[in-house]
């Protein structure tokens, strides 16, 4: 768990220790919510699948990607801090009707980026049926499946 | 020995739990239900505010000597 100092905003330690804020905060927001207490639940258990098969870390973010997607998610994915390059981040902007699939550069050794374009047709076929919450959890579960299983692991 | 009377019993074993249930559940089914649920329809205007969820599994991570990796990877679609 990342250190929080009691704001409900969490941070990462940096690699020179400090704490540095995740921007968006990390954790549940404030305000009309367009995922159902359920689906969330759902995405959490995914999400904790995914990385106890894989070893890798995954992070899924839903909003806004501004005016130049790619950058806008390779900074999220920067903003993990240490884990950054073992973290796979999907980040889906259904304003934008964009979705970007980032691997840090240790975990775009395990999932290539034809694995990553799987996991992307699969998120454009369940947004283009107005599901986010089935688009987020089918697409990270690809993922993972492309991630493969670390080897000491297999056998839980 | 004292008399417990037929109105005493019920009161003890039937209502009082009854009270207890029907708190409990008006405390479940009641209390969030005026929040109006969100359909989110695809076109309509994203008013939401934005989300970032990251697992804190611990990761299997390489000692930065060891790391190979080079380049951030990824792919990106529209709809």
């Amino acid at each position: 768990m990342a250190p929080g100092d009691g704001s409900g905003q969490l941070a990462v330690r940096t690699s020179t220790g400090a704490l540095a804020r995740v921007n968006p905060p990390m954790g549940p927001v404030e305000g009309a919510q367009v995922l159902t207490v359920r689906q969330l639940q759902d995405l959490d258990e995914v999400i904790a699948e995914a990385e106890q098969a894989s070893g890798l870390r995954f992070a899924a973010y839903l909003g806004d990607l501004g005016p130049d997607t790619r950058s806008r998610a390779e900074e999220l994915l920067a903003s993990l801090g240490t884990d950054a390059p073992y973290t796979v981040l999907l980040a889906l902007s259904p304003a934008q009707r964009t979705v970007e699939v980032a691997t840090g550069t240790e975990a775009s050794l395990r999932i290539s980026d034809r694995g990553a374009r799987v996991a992307v047709l699969s998120v454009v076929a369940a947004c283009g049926d107005g599901d986010i919450a089935g688009a987020l959890t089918s697409g990270i579960r690809i993922l993972a499946d492309q991630a493969g299983t670390v080897p000491d692991r297999s056998f839980w | 020995m004292t008399l417990v009377s037929v109105l005493e019993v019920i009161g003890i074993f039937v209502v009082i739990p009854g009270a207890i249930v029907a708190v409990l559940g008006l405390l479940t089914v009641g209390v969030g239900h005026h929040r109006a649920k969100v359909h989110y329809q695809p076109g309509q205007p994203w008013e939401f505010p934005d989300h970032l969820w990251a697992g804190d599994a611990p990761v299997i991570a390489t000692p930065v000597a060891d790391r190979v990796g080079t380049r951030i990877g990824g792919a990106r679609g529209t709809w």
